[in-house]
């Protein structure tokens, strides 16, 4: 049977953009490209000038609008659409369609929705409109999720614009609207806190590296900067310590009332990960002989575990003292590369420190790091099914989708989003219940987005949406970018 | 614009130029010369899908420039099969890399144009400044050896069509 050739470099290409999916310009290089390009469009301008053509007076404009300037240099936003309330309020619409809802736990006992209105927005999901503080509406297990809207001063382009509440029940509040500002990446927030801990920039900011770490003030919608942290945020550790990642010096960064230490890793600088209870880091150090080191957060001592094969992922702690890892062969240049999949239970610390065979419902699958643990002997494991890579190649840049692993049984959420092509980012868990958040990534000339935030039935594998995605119109080449979705959550502590 | 594709683009658009030259560090060259070209020369591009594509065009092009201009057989070599020698290349797609290894530059580029990027024969012309005869000769030839390499290919004897668009070669597929 003959090959298709599109088939096949497509193939290549998305296999190829996954590959280099970490791969950026040299630091520092497109601020260069940037102002290499306005000087020969400078030039040019005055080249055509020159010759005949009256110099337009609207160049800056334009140039702004090619170049995607910094906020610094953007038109001022228009402000969202002020709420309007519908005559007639139904019965709360965001809440979850599925019949088996677990129990929820935290449920504040001031929650009456029934005296709520529901206020609809073009472009936001429907939320409930109340005169209580709604902060103090929130419990831990509640998410704080920031909302994406299509910019008009932004060429139509999504940024983050309104910070949300919302109930794992799927009751949701609108907190704040944002000010100008690209990129917002919420790291943590304690329930009822006037703030929350975020990092925030423009996208020239997230490749050059300067970005702000600071605060959100969830009642004004100010962003403060304050002394920015190296690296990527993890969780956090003992007594509340913000606990930090930096791959680049393989070492964990506690920041507790202003204050830093620095663990190191011993050069582990692959999937760092905290355990349940904030106490230990563990992260891969790979090579020749891959180990996981775990560093133990309050003491900085830290203990090494040899991994049986060429190259491991930590998938998720599996409690305190073990994690569960896929571990396979490397085949340098063959195709596929990695074979003989195996999964591992890696007890790290403790009397029965070791590896042993955890079982084999992830051998036909491809696991990705920064899973997330749900309660002792089951992880939230991010994984595509090999098949499933294998037979769409466009699944290869799509990044995975999610599954519980329970004490060697795998429940897998069935396929979600346009095209049952639907990828995951974050994952979160609060008694008993898991999170996931939909992920901007598949995301290809026609295909429309995901970007929800889903709670996840563990025991089913069933997805009921909180925070949906809002098509915004607009060319169906850009619905990605421009639709209303979960750009950033995290669940209240 | 450019940030933004940048910022969100650049791992596919190297994927692109490494599939083409099947160097990193060419393709790294290629798609930082096609992305001033592209963005100097164009105003305003209307999406990051639609500067994407352009962005592509401009790899292919400047890719056949170069191969044009070098004249030294061992930068010819670095330009047409350097997947053997250089250990952090990537890995993806070892087979089908080797085999555009084995094209010539301009063959090479007229087949990603035509059968990745779905341009006709006159778009592929335009892109790569040639004649739409010579990109008929190039796709001619290039399919021809990459069947010998890879076994029958769909499409590597195909009355290649003067005028289609990129959605209705996809959806012809």
């Amino acid at each position: 049977m003959a090959a298709d050739l599109h088939e096949m470099l497509e193939s290549a290409l998305h296999a190829g953009t996954r590959e280099l999916s970490g791969a950026r310009p040299a630091e520092g290089a497109v601020a260069d490209w940037v102002q290499t390009v306005r000087r020969r469009r400078t030039a040019r301008h005055v080249l055509r000038a020159a010759v005949a053509v009256p110099v337009a007076a609207g160049i800056g404009a334009a140039v702004w609008f090619a170049l995607g300037a910094g906020p610094s240099e953007a038109p001022v936003a228009t402000p969202p659409p002020a709420p309007t309330t519908t005559e007639a309020p139904p019965p709360p619409e965001p809440s979850p369609e599925t019949s088996a809802s677990p129990e929820v736990e935290d449920e504040p006992a001031a929650a009456d929705e029934g005296t709520r209105t529901e206020v609809e927005v073009p472009g936001l999901p429907p939320y409930l409109e109340t005169d209580e503080d709604v902060l103090a509406l929130a419990a831990p297990g509640w998410a704080l999720a920031a909302y994406q809207v299509a910019d008009p001063d932004r060429d139509g382009f999504a940024v983050p614009r309104t910070i949300f509440l919302v109930g794992p029940g799927g009751e949701r509040f609108r907190v704040v609207d944002v000010p100008e500002v690209e990129l917002l990446e919420i790291h943590y927030w304690r329930a009822g806190e006037p703030r929350a801990r975020v990092t925030f920039g423009s996208y020239v900011d997230r490749f050059e590296g300067t970005s702000s770490t600071g605060w959100l003030d969830l009642s004004s919608g100010e962003l403060v900067a304050d002394d920015g942290v190296q690296g990527s945020f993890v969780g956090l550790g003992p007594g509340g310590a913000e606990v930090w990642f930096d791959a680049g010096s393989a070492s964990v960064v506690l920041v507790e009332d202003g204050r830093r230490r620095e663990v190191p890793l011993e050069g582990a600088d692959e999937g760092a990960t905290l355990s349940p209870g904030g106490t230990h880091v563990a992260a891969v150090r790979p090579g020749a002989s891959p180990v996981i080191v775990v560093a133990d957060l309050d003491s900085g001592e830290t203990t090494t575990t040899a991994l049986p094969q060429d190259r491991c992922v930590l998938a998720g702690w599996l409690d305190e003292v073990s994690l569960l890892v896929q571990c396979m062969t490397d085949n340098e240049d063959g195709s596929p590369r990695f074979t003989e999949r195996t999964e591992q239970r890696v007890t790290v610390l403790g009397t029965g420190q070791g590896v042993e065979l955890a079982g084999t419902a992830l051998a036909d699958h491809e696991v990705w790091p920064s899973g997330q643990w749900l309660e002792d002997g089951a992880v939230l494991v991010k994984l595509r099914e090999r098949a499933a890579l294998e037979s769409d190649p466009g699944l290869e840049a799509c990044g995975p989708t999610v599954g519980v692993w329970r004490d060697g049984a795998l429940v897998e959420v069935p396929p979600f989003g346009p095209d049952a092509r639907g990828s995951v980012g974050a994952v979160a868990a609060h008694g008993g219940l898991a999170f996931l958040g939909g992920e901007l990534r598949c995301t290809f000339g026609e295909d429309p987005p995901t970007g929800e935030l889903l709670r996840l039935e563990p025991r089913t594998g069933e997805l009921v949406t909180l925070l949906p995605v809002i098509e915004q119109g607009g060319d169906e080449d850009e619905a990605g970018r421009r639709a209303g979705l979960v750009s950033s959550w995290v669940l209240a502590r | 614009m450019l940030t933004r594709v940048a910022a969100e683009r650049y791992p596919r658009l190297l994927a692109f130029a490494v599939l083409l030259s099947g160097s990193r560090a060419v393709g790294e060259d290629l798609v930082q010369e096609a992305l001033l070209a592209t963005f100097t020369a164009r105003a305003r591009l209307g999406s990051t899908d639609q500067a994407e594509a352009y962005v592509r065009r401009a790899i292919a092009s400047r890719y056949v420039d170069q191969a044009r201009r070098r004249t030294k057989e061992a930068e010819v070599v670095r330009l047409v099969a350097p997947l053997e020698r250089h250990t952090a290349e990537p890995v993806f797609a070892p087979e089908l890399r080797r085999a555009l290894a084995t094209l010539p530059p301009r063959e090479r580029a007229c087949v990603v144009l035509r059968h990745l990027e779905g341009l006709s024969t006159r778009e592929t012309a335009h892109a790569l400044d040639l004649s739409e005869g010579a990109v008929k000769r190039y796709l001619s030839d290039g399919l021809a050896r990459l069947a010998g390499l890879l076994g029958p290919l769909d499409g590597a004897d195909e009355q290649i069509p003067v005028e289609v668009s990129r959605k209705e070669v996809r959806r012809g597929r």
